[in-house]
């Protein structure tokens, strides 16, 4: 483990459009109340594409909507533009959002669109509520807006559901460049699509980030297309960010055994993975061999929150390791990150020999991680 | 199919256990001459109408399934796929009626098959996933209560039975803590776990065929992962076919035998799940396969397929895929475009299917 040093991924020339520092969000209230976010710091520098991944109930929507202010942190602060947004409240907090800097695009688009509106009026809206009275300025902005999208004016007076599903989220990513944005938070913006429809969304969002400078953050499960777009990579799991750093070192050699796991996870038309999804998590067989108190330890609440699944985990993940720097501009929250590539290795051979002849590839599955 | 689906054998007696299925006495299923190189479930020329008949979906699909097999339908939205195995299920949505064409299942025509009939089939025969699990089950009720409440209808077990036997089949699926997870709720269980359930729930009289619909799209990928891995291990073990549906190659190919294409309500292409991936013959399975999740974890150029697809119903003289094809040709435009047997298995809908590939259309990757 090298020396701690402050905030890795901010770098020094450029201030970061959005930083998120030490965020926790709380949902719910009392016997219900659940910790989401814990500790979350992020920076998102201008004309920067993020990738936020992570799956159901990691917090990735709820982090999306905290910088939003559609939630408030019970610790932490959201800074955007220089202003800390997390601490506008009431007007100030409306005003902000009015002024339409910060948007964000939604998974389903026939659910985020209202139904009853047609497009012109869907995209035009923040254009209104910018303050733009003037009819046809605001009908300038919502042709440009779609034309920015690849969609013409014929599409003006349809409801979301008289077009196609790869239109509609085009739709939903006009009405929010509409209003000029600088930073675009796209929860999911691909998963309902299918793959033709979801590379030209994404190619598109590629296109907008180099003609109007936009800092674009992507939530998706689908790591081998982000890794076509994206700068960076977050991922976040249980509320924790778990690893950060730049794409293509990520995907070259993950440093947390989570991103591993999605990456081993990701369906592929090749046959070609160093390890398998069973490799990198342990077995009911393997928990049980465990020592006692190892197992409570790991299973308590200060234990890492990976450690659960970890095939790696041993006596010091009993307690959550901090985010720390693992190389330039990457860090990993793991306190094996140099040594769990080593035993996965020799676990994978392990598993070939004493596979022999046993055809059952899914024996590891069964009652693992219920 | 009309007097012999009066009495179905398995409300009589109770089930045996595994996947060893004595073809049960007076069970129609089972024609004498079906053997295992036979296909369980056979469509022909299936023409399918939507709208009451205004516009036509599904034209003229045949494809099979033998026991055991894995046979995934990959295509667009609006192919067709999901309506063909609606009619295979005999679920087609109101207004959808079934033209021409023949539902073989053992033997037996589905597309005539009386309520009865398919009160035999459904469960016992062919079990179903889809793609939203939470909301096939009762919000309100135990999934555990659900599962033995279909093993005490269709199998008669005693309510002590169908617990037990709920649980085990809880086991099979791999829920961790089956004896808990019978006594929750849906809204108490995660979308794998959900998914887990609906399969129990499926497998549960030990059908021969699964269809499993968009099962695992709304999934994580590492619960997706598990799941895929999950049908592997059923068929395996109980020698369960699989007819699974999905719009992502990708995933079609870790799972799948063989891999029927569809577009705009035809299949244009299939064969062993190798051999398409290795050596796609039609231009549309070529461009499926380069915008497909590749597992390519590098930076690149992301690939789209230009153009829109035919309206549903829409009639083309020639190929339905020419429009967008970036090698068609006069003949492709001039008449009804007939499968070419390009291969042992491998089918392909394309007068250019020997040249495509020659031509190295498939983007080097």
């Amino acid at each position: 483990m090298t020396a701690p040093a402050p905030a890795p991924h901010i770098s020094p020339q450029d201030a970061p459009l959005l930083a998120v520092e030490s965020l926790d969000v709380i949902l719910g209230r009392g016997w219900r109340a659940t910790q989401v976010l814990s500790g979350v710091d992020l920076a998102i520098g201008p004309g920067e594409i993020v990738g936020l991944v992570g799956e159901t109930g990691s917090g990735k929507t709820t982090l999306a909507r905290t910088v939003a202010g559609l939630v408030s942190p019970a610790g932490g602060r959201v800074v955007f533009e220089g202003t800390t947004i997390s601490a506008l409240r009431r007007g100030a907090r409306r005003a902000e959002r009015r002024r339409g800097h910060l948007q964000l695009v939604f998974q389903d688009p026939l659910r985020s669109l209202d139904p009853d509106m047609t497009v012109a009026g869907i995209v035009g809206e923040g254009v209104r509520l910018q303050g733009e009275t003037d009819g046809s300025e605001i009908r300038r902005r919502v042709v440009a807006a779609l034309g920015q999208v690849g969609l013409d004016d014929s599409l003006l007076p349809r409801t979301p559901a008289q077009i196609s599903g790869g239109q509609r989220q085009r739709v939903a990513i006009a009405r929010a460049l509409a209003t000029e944005p600088r930073l675009l938070i796209c929860d999911e913006p691909v998963s309902a699509l299918d793959a033709s429809n979801r590379n030209y969304i994404l190619r598109l969002l590629d296109q907008l980030r180099t003609s109007l400078g936009l800092s674009i953050v992507i939530i998706s499960h689908d790591l081998s297309s982000l890794a076509g777009i994206a700068d960076r990579i977050v991922v976040l799991y249980r509320g924790r960010i778990v690893e950060d750093g730049p794409v293509d070192q990520v995907f070259a050699a993950p440093r947390h055994p989570y991103t591993a796991l999605l990456m081993a996870s990701a369906p592929s038309v090749r046959h070609d993975r160093e390890l398998s999804p069973q490799q990198l998590t342990r077995t009911v067989a393997e928990a049980v061999a465990l020592p006692e108190d190892l197992l409570a330890g790991l299973g308590g609440p200060d234990a890492c929150v990976f450690a659960p699944r970890c095939a790696f985990a041993a006596a010091p993940c009993a307690t959550q390791p901090p985010l720390v720097p693992a190389g330039e501009r990457r860090s990993v929250a793991c306190h094996r990150h140099d040594e769990w590539m080593t035993l996965a290795r020799e676990r994978a051979a392990a598993r070939t020999s004493d596979r022999n002849g046993d055809r059952s590839r899914g024996r590891t599955t069964e009652g693992q991680l219920a | 199919m009309t007097i012999d689906n009066l009495k179905s054998p398995d409300l009589a007696a109770p089930h045996p256990a595994t996947a060893d299925r004595p073809a049960t006495a007076g069970r129609p299923a089972t024609a004498p001459s079906a053997a295992s190189t036979t296909d369980l479930l056979r469509l022909d020329d299936l023409h399918i109408s939507v709208h009451h008949g205004a516009a036509t979906a599904v034209r003229g699909i045949s494809l099979g399934i033998r026991p055991g097999e894995i046979v995934g339908l990959v295509g667009e939205s609006g192919s067709g796929k999901t309506l063909t195995c609606r009619a295979a299920l005999g679920v087609l949505p109101d207004g959808c009626i079934i033209d021409r064409g023949s539902i073989t299942f053992a033997g037996r025509d589905l597309t005539t098959l009386s309520r009865r009939g398919w009160e035999d089939v459904h469960g016992s025969h062919m079990g179903a996933v889809f793609q939203d699990p939470a909301s096939y089950l009762n919000p309100s009720i135990t999934v555990g209560h659900q599962l033995a409440e279909v093993l005490r209808v269709k199998l008669g077990l005693s309510r002590r039975a169908a617990r037990q036997r709920s649980v085990e089949l809880f086991t099979a699926v791999g829920l961790h803590q089956p004896e808990h997870v019978f006594h929750q709720i849906p809204a108490e269980l995660s979308g794998g776990m959900l998914q887990r359930v609906m399969i129990a729930i499926a497998i549960s009289c030990d059908p021969e065929l699964l269809v499993a619909d968009e099962a695992t799209t709304a999934l994580d990928v590492t619960i997706q992962a598990e799941v895929i891995e999950l049908l592997r291990r059923l068929r395996a073990e109980r020698g369960l076919a699989v007819l699974f549906v999905s719009h992502d190659l990708a995933v079609v190919a870790e799972l799948c035998d063989r891999v029927v294409v569809f577009y705009a309500g035809e299949v244009v292409e299939s064969g062993p799940a190798a051999e398409i991936i290795e050596r796609p013959r039609h231009p549309y399975t070529q461009a499926l396969l380069r915008v497909a999740s590749v597992g390519d974890f590098r930076r690149r150029e992301l690939e789209v397929i230009s153009g829109q697809p035919p309206q549903v119903g829409e009639d083309i003289t020639g190929c339905r895929f020419a429009a967008r094809c970036p090698a068609a040709a006069d003949a492709c435009r001039s008449g009804p475009i007939a499968p070419v047997t390009v291969d042992a298995q491998h089918e392909v809908r394309c007068v250019r299917a020997q040249e495509a590939w020659a031509a190295g259309e498939l983007a080097a990757r």
